[in-house]
């Protein structure tokens, strides 16, 4: 019989981890010190989500929520909270805005708005242990569909829950799975798309580190339905940690019968390798991906034909990314009508999002489809930081669009997010706040997806490369009359001409932010100013005397001696000197320099 | 059969699914602008030009890649799709190099052609190019990838027309390019130097290397290129009387397609050569330029004169298959019917031509027609001690493009060629051990096939050939080791074998039983005389078979027919109204020693080098020096027209008109593209002054009446003639 009373979940998420061994190790010798070893377990668990916070630690069962835990606090936790049984409540977690102290977890407002089903195991289980996962109902959804179902019965099944695809582009997985399993052949492929590529988005990263048996088992149910028997993980190679969770999670897979030949004795075949990328962004569009795997150049080619007839080494391919296929098994344990119970119209079940930027609250949630951007942003991200304004929201990284103030209050729902001239994406959402220059903004993802492009198509690798050059030159000061015309021109010639999907919403952040914030690139262009004092070459570096607080901070910031100020004066700075390096701008707090 | 009914442009049009949008288009007069298709490679989608519009749903899409769908309604040139073009060709002008005035690619640079048509002179965007460094080091290519246009047609020719694998995309978006492995200059990759690439480049970005000239051909000639027996289809750009440049023609029914050889594309040094430009007279012991008349009025009066004195035996005639059929066919007739000797002979394809008899002997003829592309499209090639990629490159991409589409390679060879790589096995027999490797695998296949059957059948039992093999000897003769043989073995085993050899699997003993046993090989694996399998002998010179074809040989007539067959002599007797000894002529080695003893008296050389041919040079040289007369008909002056008492010049193969029998026995015609330099003159036309000069009373005043003639006496060209279309007008 265990003796085990209490368990502490140390988050051992990538974010977290940068401290949590240090932690974990401190604990280890506390526990040992106090003789609590046997009654206390330590588990390292995939992240938590609130990375903010990291390293951050749950106690159960009570639900005792600890943050931004240093190895010094350690013995102060085992010895108080442990063995005394009174919390620390200097590690509490504290509301931004009340400044109220939550102990539990569940109160807090960053998981009370949340609803896990993909992330349902997160911070609760040790992903390097498939007992654990089996324990909460692991690997039942396989069971099932593989003993009890037949392959039409599971398609039927994913598409009566509404699940769609999580990677960004919403196509019904369902209807995905069926045509593959209509195809055609003896030998199709069941692939994970891992390859997370957007700025700012970690969902599927941690969704693997976390939990990467539901990954596994989405995929054996997902075989089952198009009668595969080889799949293929394509990982990025700079998710080190989820690999090697992954890596772990298959061999124990394997040895449990879960995977391999004749799964749990039905007589199905599955097995599943790792495949690494090389680091290539496009690499996550599906022909790009399927290429990458046949060990080519990662280049999109046309489709027709699409990969359900012809994908990996021209046999009938599904491909799905981690979040869709994570939702698999549950949908398959509790039925398409549970899973579709909650949602909207046209978008059933959870996302996960990356939360971050400009937010107090930088971490991942998963919300029920439905909810309105606001609540993400204001009450589960806990608003803005610095007292500052809310600007926009990036949702879909840089082929996705920006969604204004006035646009808040949409429900995050595939097509209402489309309305707005954003996308759902794969789950990013940068939050920016009033400091942020959209045209600068444009120019960072432009820059982004110029690199990227892989060079196949003409629109793509000139078009994007030259709506940087005009995006850059605006930046600069240089623009001129006619620019903003041709950023709309050039646009429209490379989403609707370019070969593939990255190319195709490639000037996105052009178009987005011209559909909201025009007048920031008209100031840029006609007045040579920035309104939100951002892009160097368009400010002036001086000081507005009525703005002034006259408090200093420039000056004693400067490092290049070039303020001069005196008490109760207001600052100056002198031009010949300036380096234009914009220490004066982060310094003041009353936005005095312009 | 299915048709797919759809609108373009509102015509009705049908055609076979699985045609592309473009491809239908094409076909009914409809065009749209490419910069990244070919026919020859798979579309690709990448230029984005060929944009079409389907009315129905508003979808663009490019036509290139896009397959037919029933009920489309397709526009070429909607305002949205003429907006998109302009846009793209604005933005790939706005990437390239401001230098169209200075660019070899001129007028023939497609980028600027469908710039111009686009109305594009201005891009008004700020002009970004995007500079490489010229890289010109080698012989051959120039490569200046900043007016790269990213087609990726060169990739895609190096990747599926001739597999070589050198280029390959680098880096990503705008600053991607093709490169080598490692960025190194082309001659530190594995490029061959064919060329395909520099022939299909739309823009300026790859042009063959030329010292002589820049620019753009005045005019575009086709021509048959000489320098293998492949016979590739070739287009010669002019520029005054010279060749600027070649390359492939591009002809979807030609050998080669897009596909051409280092030697075919940059055949600079044989351009740039010293030229014989004026027939040259013996006088007072040092040669002088003399006139076309006097020059063959001594010929013929010599040669006339000496058989006169000592019998027509003390005459010989040395051709080369580098002739065209029509040099040949009058070279050996001038021999046989005016000179009335068999003392005609083409040394340089000597062993080619026993492989092709025996094949002939054993085959009735039956594998005289070899298609390259059933060694692309068939089952299982068995390579015998050749080198494709040496001796006839383009025959070596059909290889290449089979073993990619799954055809299996077996190949036993002394070293490794390129084609190793290629191989499902490779055997690397001792030298001449030819015979023994082919009874191990048939052994090895014969086995199987009567164990399989339970017992022999008749047919089986009496191929003994392979019955009883001792198959540890034939390991220790080839030197290979019985797993590889039975790999090998395994590979052939139940497919329909092609065989492709060398002229140097005679130069063995038993080289004539070799041949023997290849075709047994191929009785036996039901591969012999079938349509998609062929028995392949590699071709070194242009016309191997053409001279064979023609009877330029000491024991054999027009027609591939033997001397010493009665019945056929008794044809030819009557066709030329002579009398033809049935003795068999002298071949070449022969007719030195004849002349060495003092009994050979005249020698007449067409194209021919004997100190390169024949063993022994400094023999070779005594024995012609023993000649009382010595007539060279050639191009370049060299030691044996030093030595001559009468040069003729005569005319390379882009100077004259006439027909090349290739190796797969395919009869391919070609005119001049230049005139002779100088007082030289085509190579018939010399033929034809002398038959004249030599008592013929029909002129053979065009080349077109030698090729009557042929087309009448000699059957198989008066039907391949026809089969091969142009040959025959």
């Amino acid at each position: 019989m265990s003796k085990i009373r209490t368990q502490l979940m140390l988050c051992g998420g990538t974010g977290c981890s940068a401290t949590s061994p240090a932690v974990r190790e401190v604990f280890e010798k506390e526990l040992e010190r106090q003789g609590l070893s046997e009654e206390v377990q330590i588990v390292e668990t995939g992240c938590n989500g609130f990375c903010t916070l990291g390293p951050v630690m749950l106690v159960q069962p009570e639900g005792i929520f600890y943050q931004k835990i240093k190895p010094k606090d350690v013995p102060e936790i085992v010895e108080e909270h442990l063995l005394k049984g009174r919390p620390v409540e200097k590690l509490f977690y504290v509301e931004p805005a009340s400044e109220e102290t939550i102990p539990t977890m569940n109160e807090i407002p960053f998981f009370s708005h949340q609803m896990l089903r993909v992330m349902r195991n997160k911070g609760l289980i040790d992903p390097e242990v498939i007992d654990d996962y089996i324990a909460r109902d692991g690997y039942f959804g396989a069971a099932k569909a593989l003993q009890e179902m037949t392959p039409g019965q599971i398609i039927e099944e994913m598409k009566i829950s509404g699940l769609r695809g999580r990677g960004g582009a919403g196509f019904p997985t369902g209807l995905k799975w069926e045509f593959a399993s209509k195809s055609p052949g003896d030998i199709k492929y069941v692939l994970c798309n891992a390859d997370e590529g957007d700025p700012g988005a970690f969902m599927d990263r941690s969704i693997l580190e976390a939990d990467p048996h539901a990954v596994l088992e989405g995929m054996i149910i997902a075989a089952r339905a198009i009668n595969s028997h080889k799949g293929y993980i394509y990982a990025r190679t700079e998710y080190p940690l989820a690999i090697r969770r992954l890596t772990i999670a298959i061999q124990q897979a394997r040895e449990y019968g879960l995977l391999g030949e004749d799964i749990l004795g039905t007589g199905f075949d599955f097995d599943i390798e790792i495949y690494e990328g090389a680091g290539a962004f496009v690499c996550g569009e599906e022909t790009a991906l399927m290429r990458s795997i046949e060990g080519k150049r990662g280049m999109p080619r046309p489709r027709p034909p699409f990969p359900a007839q012809k994908g990996l080494w021209e046999k009938p391919t599904i491909l799905n990314n981690v979040e869709t296929l994570a939702n698999v098994p549950q949908i398959i344990l509790n039925g398409g009508e549970w899973y579709s119970g909650v949602g909207t119209e046209t978008s059933k079940g959870t996302k996960v999002f990356a939360l971050s930027g400009d937010v107090n609250n930088i971490g991942l949630v998963e919300v029920p489809m439905g909810i309105s951007l606001r609540t993400i942003v204001f009450d589960i991200g806990g608003g803005i930081p610095n007292k500052k304004e809310f600007k926009a929201v990036q949702l879909g990284g840089p082929s996705g669009g920006c969604v204004p103030e006035q646009h808040l209050d949409i429900p995050v729902d595939y097509e209402e997010i489309a309305k707005v001239g954003a996308i759902m994406g794969s789950g990013g959402m940068i939050v920016m706040d009033e400091n942020t220059c959209m045209v600068d903004m444009a120019r960072f993802f432009m820059d982004f997806i110029q690199d990227e492009s892989c060079g196949k198509c003409t629109p793509c690798r000139e078009g994007t490369r030259r709506l940087l050059e005009i995006l850059n030159r605006i930046c600069e000061g240089k623009g001129k009359p006619g620019d903003i015309e041709d950023l709309e021109e050039l646009s429209s010639v490379i989403k609707e001409s370019a070969l593939c999907g990255l190319g195709q919403t490639g000037p996105n952040p052009v178009l987005s932010t011209l559909r909201y914030f025009r007048d920031e690139y008209e100031a840029h262009i006609y007045e040579k100013r920035c309104p939100a004092k951002r892009c160097v070459a368009l400010l002036k570096f001086e000081i507005d005397p009525d703005l002034c607080s006259k408090c200093g901070a420039c000056f004693r910031h400067c490092p290049a001696e070039a303020i001069t100020w005196k008490k109760k004066d207001v600052a100056v700075i002198q031009k010949d000197k300036c380096i234009k390096c914009m220490t004066c701008f982060e310094k003041c707090k009353f936005g005095a320099i312009f | 059969m299915e048709t797919i009914a759809l609108i373009i442009d509102n015509k009705k049009i049908s055609c076979p699914p699985g045609t592309s949008i473009l491809e239908a288009a094409q076909q009914n007069g409809i065009k749209i602008p490419t910069l990244c298709y070919h026919p020859d490679l798979k579309p690709f989608g990448a230029c984005r030009l060929c944009l079409v519009e389907d009315e129905n749903t508003g979808r663009l899409m490019a036509s290139c890649v896009t397959p037919v769908a029933p009920n489309m309604s397709i526009r070429t040139d909607s305002p949205d799709i003429k907006r998109h073009r302009r846009n793209i060709v604005r933005l790939m002008m706005a990437e390239h190099p401001e230098s169209c005035i200075v660019c070899n690619k001129g007028n023939r640079c497609q980028l600027r052609a469908i710039a111009a048509q686009l109305g594009i002179g201005e891009t008004k965007l700020y002009s970004m190019p995007n500079y490489k460094p010229l890289e010109q080091a080698n012989e051959f290519i120039v490569r200046d990838l900043s007016k790269c246009i990213l087609c990726g047609k060169c990739i895609r020719a190096d990747h599926e027309l001739v597999v070589v694998g050198a280029i390959d995309y680098n880096h990503r978006g705008f600053i991607s390019r093709p490169a080598t492995v490692h960025e190194q200059p082309l001659e530190k990759s594995n490029c061959i130097f064919c060329g395909t690439c520099v022939s299909l480049c739309p823009t300026g970005a790859l042009s063959p290397k030329t010292e002589y000239y820049v620019g753009t051909p005045e005019r575009e000639s086709r021509s048959v290129c000489g320098f293998c027996g492949v016979g590739c289809s070739v287009t010669m750009g002019v520029v005054g009387d010279q060749i600027a440049e070649v390359s492939p023609s591009h002809v979807r029914t030609s050998v080669n397609g897009s596909t051409l050889c280092v030697r075919g594309h940059f055949p600079h040094e044989f351009l740039k050569a010293e030229r014989l430009t004026q027939p040259l007279l013996r006088k007072d012991g040092e040669p002088a330029p003399a006139s076309w008349e006097e020059s063959l009025e001594i010929v013929s009066t010599r040669i006339l004169d000496i058989r006169k004195q000592y019998g027509p035996q003390s005459v010989a005639f040395i051709g080369s298959s580098e002739c065209n059929n029509e040099e040949a066919y009058l070279f050996q007739k001038i021999a046989r019917v005016l000179v009335e000797t068999n003392n005609v002979d083409n040394p340089r394809a000597a062993y080619t031509q026993a492989v092709l008899r025996r094949i002939d002997e054993k085959t009735n003829g039956r594998c005289r027609k070899n298609p390259l592309a059933r060694l692309e499209n068939g089952d299982a090639v068995f390579i015998l001690n050749a080198d494709p990629g040496e001796m006839n490159t383009v025959a070596s991409f059909y290889l290449k493009r089979g073993s990619r589409k799954g055809v299996s390679l077996v190949m036993a060879n002394p070293v490794r060629t390129e084609l190793t790589a290629f191989s499902s096995a490779f055997l690397e027999i001792r030298p001449q051990s030819e015979f023994e490797l082919i009874k191990g695998i048939g052994a090895l296949l014969y086995e199987e096939q009567a164990t399989e059957n339970g017992c022999a059948s008749p047919e089986m039992q009496q191929r003994s050939l392979f019955s009883d093999t001792d198959l540890d000897k034939v390991c220790q003769a080839a030197g290979v080791n019985m797993d590889s043989l039975k790999q090998a073995a395994n590979v052939l085993r139940g497919k329909k074998v092609s065989v492709v050899t060398g002229d140097e699997i005679m130069l063995a003993e038993n080289g004539a039983e070799t041949v023997n046993a290849l075709l047994e090989l191929m009785a036996m694996t039901q591969s012999l005389g079938k349509e998609d399998t062929g028995f392949y002998v590699l071709a070194k010179a242009c016309n191997e078979t053409g001279a064979y074809d023609m009877g330029l040989l000491p024991d054999a007539l027009p027609g591939r027919q033997l001397l010493s067959d009665d019945s056929a002599r008794k044809h030819w007797e009557d066709t030329w109204k002579v009398r033809l000894s049935p003795d068999q002529g002298l071949s070449a080695v022969r007719m030195i020693e004849e002349a060495e003893k003092g009994n050979l008296k005249a020698l007449y050389i067409l194209r021919e080098n004997p100190f390169e041919i024949l063993p022994d040079p400094d023999r070779v040289r005594k024995a012609l020096e023993n000649l009382d007369f010595m007539v060279v008909q050639d191009i370049f002056p060299g030691e044996l027209t030093e030595m001559a008492d009468v040069v003729l010049p005569g005319a390379a193969f882009f100077e004259k008109g006439g027909s090349f029998t290739n190796m797969e026995g395919r009869i391919q015609v070609f005119e001049p593209v230049v005139s002779p330099p100088g007082e030289a003159r085509q190579d018939w036309e010399i033929l034809g002054h002398l038959t004249a000069k030599l008592g013929h009373s029909e002129p053979y005043d065009s080349v077109e009446k030698i090729k009557q003639e042929i087309a009448r006496v000699i059957p198989m060209y008066s039907e391949d003639g026809r089969t091969y279309g142009d040959w025959i007008r």
